[in-house]
């Protein structure tokens, strides 16, 4: 959790308009205190409601839930927005905001509605054409192009995924050089 | 002004400092180290084990900050969310260049210095290196030749423990070396391939690293998680955190002081001779003096300058070392960044484990014993072959694309890149920017330093040999490149304060010595007189072991 949810979260603690009388009934005001939070977008800063839709449902596309966990599981969409907040340039961010809306431009040519509203089909069909424009700098094949190295990025890092599914290893004890695949 | 006095002083507790600190304490000599920057706790500071996901940026590091206090720090790409606080703060640390002149300075202020976060490469000298200054008529002759560095080689290379493949090629001589981790199955074909189809002259060989494959004096022999630059709790590579400054403490004769700006040397005005130095404490900005018999300056290159530069008397109004006319001038770098990259259509069903930190070294051939009509001197490649991974470029997205990153590895991938000599010019050079200072009110330097064409002609034909190379082993999708770095990004700058035969055109004659001072020393990367295509740290230790062995023998002969 970012110190800032986190500030947020205890806020929200801080106006509770009772003392809670046992740990029970403090444990149940601070279960509904943090689902308030995640469901007014904790974790998001930069990304407005549509927009947390699209990139969860963009990243879960890229990499989803199968025998081992996915984009969802593992919180891309919160690391995304992290980083487009905290350390993309304002150019950067505005440029990545824009390709979005270039995406959802894109969908509305296609089927009259928002990505998030397309078919599955149409969707899989919109991100597929996207994919082949991912060298372009600006608009949607640029905003899918850093929506799919993110991804990539969010996920594999992620402890859950670093763990569980990559196995990482810190600590050998010589240099294999020549090991079967 | 308090004042205490030891026989010798060390300014710089880095590469050189560390060096200089053993061999004095080990000889008997009480010895204070006068460090710049802050203390180092490996236990806290040392990071090498901290996965992504326990940093904020997840390793992207944080731009804000890095453009704003280390916008030119973080163009090393050791400067990154874990070891970025082993570099300086930019803001406290000015110096100046000319627009069209950018120079990289890229600084570690701490006790330890840039030892953290050297690139732990070790590779000898020659007497191709240095003679070629005199066969070619270029900057001054070295005073020295490989007979009398070898010794001190050995000397270091068994303190350090660095692992190599023993070659007998006499442009790169060999050491005692440590068993190599072995190329992997893909180096290992590919040097195969390049012996046969160039005749043995461009050998790619294991990397000479100052990393131990076995224990050595209480350190452990590496376990291979792979990133030095962030520490090393198991002392594996070598610094003088991890070596040389315990061995010195060991003596019961070391002071450490860290938050010690040395600001100038001072100088009897009658005997010529250093009586001590002057310095500022970091935290408190009171100024301080430190006496003693023997002044070593180990502070980096061009800080050690800055401390002759700052040095202004009757006698050397230009500063300490400056009646020679040479101190400050030669400044030179390495320069870097030509060479190719492919990809290898075969051995795909094979990997190596482990995270080794570096792989192969191609040594200088050029120049060697054929004669090049388009340059001077020569360069090397560092390299290696590895997989990718999950990190590549891939085609697509869902199931199959994350599959594909999670148990495909991708081809080999397999890079040559290039670090060539930079030869001396005395317009290359730093001085005291009139108006400039640091935090701690120390004039700054102005640098002015460019590389030179033939430099540039290394650049281009380390591309050439790159791609024949890649050619050679049957790698695909050959990419050439070629980087446009402002000198100082190597982190070898070199000269400014060069050894030589003669007070009147070096600074130093041929033990590290002050002609203008001779109880003052300068063994850091300052006393080089050329900068040869090699690593430089192994030869500034072999310089400091010898330079202090000369100064103790010297000052038993009440000749100091």
């Amino acid at each position: 959790m970012e110190r800032r949810d986190a500030v947020r979260l205890i806020g929200t603690l801080a106006a509770m308009p009772f003392i809670p009388r046992s740990a029970e009934t403090a444990f149940a005001h601070g279960e509904r205190a943090h689902l308030r939070v995640q469901h007014t977008g904790a974790g998001f800063r930069t990304f407005n409601g549509p927009q947390q839709a699209a990139v969860t449902e963009i990243a879960e596309m890229i990499m989803p839930r199968t025998d081992t966990p996915g984009a969802t599981d593992v919180g891309v969409a919160q690391f995304m927005d992290f980083i487009m907040t905290e350390w993309a340039t304002d150019e950067d961010r505005a440029s990545f905001l824009r390709g979005l809306q270039d995406i959802d431009d894109r969908a509305n040519a296609r089927g009259g509605v928002i990505f998030v509203r397309l078919s599955a089909d149409a969707k899989i069909e919109l991100l597929q054409s996207l994919d082949l424009l991912r060298k372009d700098r600006t608009g949607a094949g640029y905003a899918f192009a850093q929506l799919k190295s993110l991804t990539a990025y969010g996920y594999f890092t992620s402890e859950r995924v670093q763990k569980e599914v990559l196995k990482t290893r810190m600590f050998f004890t010589a240099f294999e050089p020549d090991v079967p695949v | 002004m308090q004042s205490t006095t030891y026989d010798a002083i060390v300014v710089g507790s880095g590469m050189s400092g560390g060096w200089a600190a053993k061999e004095f304490c080990e000889k008997g000599l009480r010895t204070i180290v006068l460090e710049a920057g802050r203390p180092i706790n490996p236990a806290v500071d040392y990071v090498e084990h901290v996965p992504e996901y326990d940093l904020r940026f997840r390793g992207y590091g944080n731009r804000k900050m890095l453009d704003r206090y280390q916008p030119i720090q973080k163009q090393c790409y050791a400067c990154d969310e874990w070891s970025g606080k082993f570099f300086v703060n930019d803001l406290d640390n000015p110096y100046s260049f000319p627009k069209d002149k950018p120079f990289s300075w890229i600084r570690g202020r701490q006790v330890g210095g840039r030892s953290i976060m050297w690139g732990r490469h070790t590779y000898r000298w020659s007497d191709l290196d240095f003679e070629a200054n005199l066969k070619e008529g270029v900057g001054v002759d070295w005073p020295i030749r490989y007979k009398d560095i070898a010794p001190w080689y050995d000397y270091v290379d068994r303190f350090v423990g660095i692992q190599g493949r023993t070659e007998g090629l006499a442009q790169l001589p060999d050491g005692p070396f440590l068993p190599p981790w072995p190329l992997n199955v893909a180096e290992q074909k590919s040097r195969d391939l390049l012996l046969t189809k160039f005749g043995g002259e461009r050998v790619i060989t294991n990397a000479r690293v100052a990393i131990l494959t076995k224990d050595l004096n209480g350190r452990s022999a590496c376990h291979l998680c792979g990133t030095c630059e962030r520490g090393c709790s198991t002392l594996s590579y070598f610094s003088s955190i991890n070596a040389t400054l315990p061995a010195a403490r060991k003596t019961g004769i070391l002071t450490l002081r860290p938050f010690s700006v040395v600001h100038s040397v001072i100088v009897d005005e009658k005997t010529h001779r250093a009586r001590g130095v002057r310095v500022i404490d970091a935290n408190t900005r009171k100024m301080f003096d430190v006496r003693a018999k023997v002044v070593f300056l180990c502070a980096s290159a061009l800080e050690s300058t800055r401390i002759l530069l700052n040095t202004k008397s009757a006698a050397f109004p230009g500063g300490l070392g400056s009646s020679s006319g040479a101190l400050g001038h030669n400044l030179m770098d390495h320069i870097m960044g030509g060479g190719a990259s492919g990809t290898l259509p075969w051995l795909n069903d094979r990997k190596s484990v482990g995270n080794r930190p570096s792989a192969f070294y191609v040594p200088r051939f050029r120049n060697v014993k054929s004669r090049q009509p388009d340059f001077q001197r020569g360069y090397a490649f560092q390299g290696g072959a590895f997989r990718g991974g999950w990190g590549r470029d891939l085609p697509g997205f869902g199931a199959d694309y994350k599959n594909a990153l999670i148990k495909d590895l991708g081809p080999w991938g397999i890079s040559f890149y290039g670090f060539g000599e930079q030869m001396p010019h005395h317009e290359n050079m730093i001085d005291l920017d009139p108006t400039l200072v640091d935090a701690w009110g120390v004039p700054a330097l102005r640098v002015n330093c460019t590389y030179d064409d033939n430099a540039h002609r290394l650049l281009d034909d380390m591309i050439v040999t790159a791609t024949e190379m890649l050619e050679a082993i049957g790698a695909r999708d050959i990419k050439p490149t070629r980087e446009d770095n402002a000198p100082g990004l190597v982190i070898h700058e070199m000269g400014t304060a060069r050894m030589g035969r003669d007070p009147k055109t070096s600074v130093l004659n041929g033990w590290n010595q002050l002609w203008d001072a001779p109880n003052v020393f300068v063994t850091d990367g300052a006393c080089m007189a050329s900068t040869a295509n090699q690593n430089p740290s192994i030869t500034y230790m072999a310089l400091t072991a010898r330079a202090v062995d000369r100064a103790v023998t010297l000052m038993k002969r009440h000749e100091l």
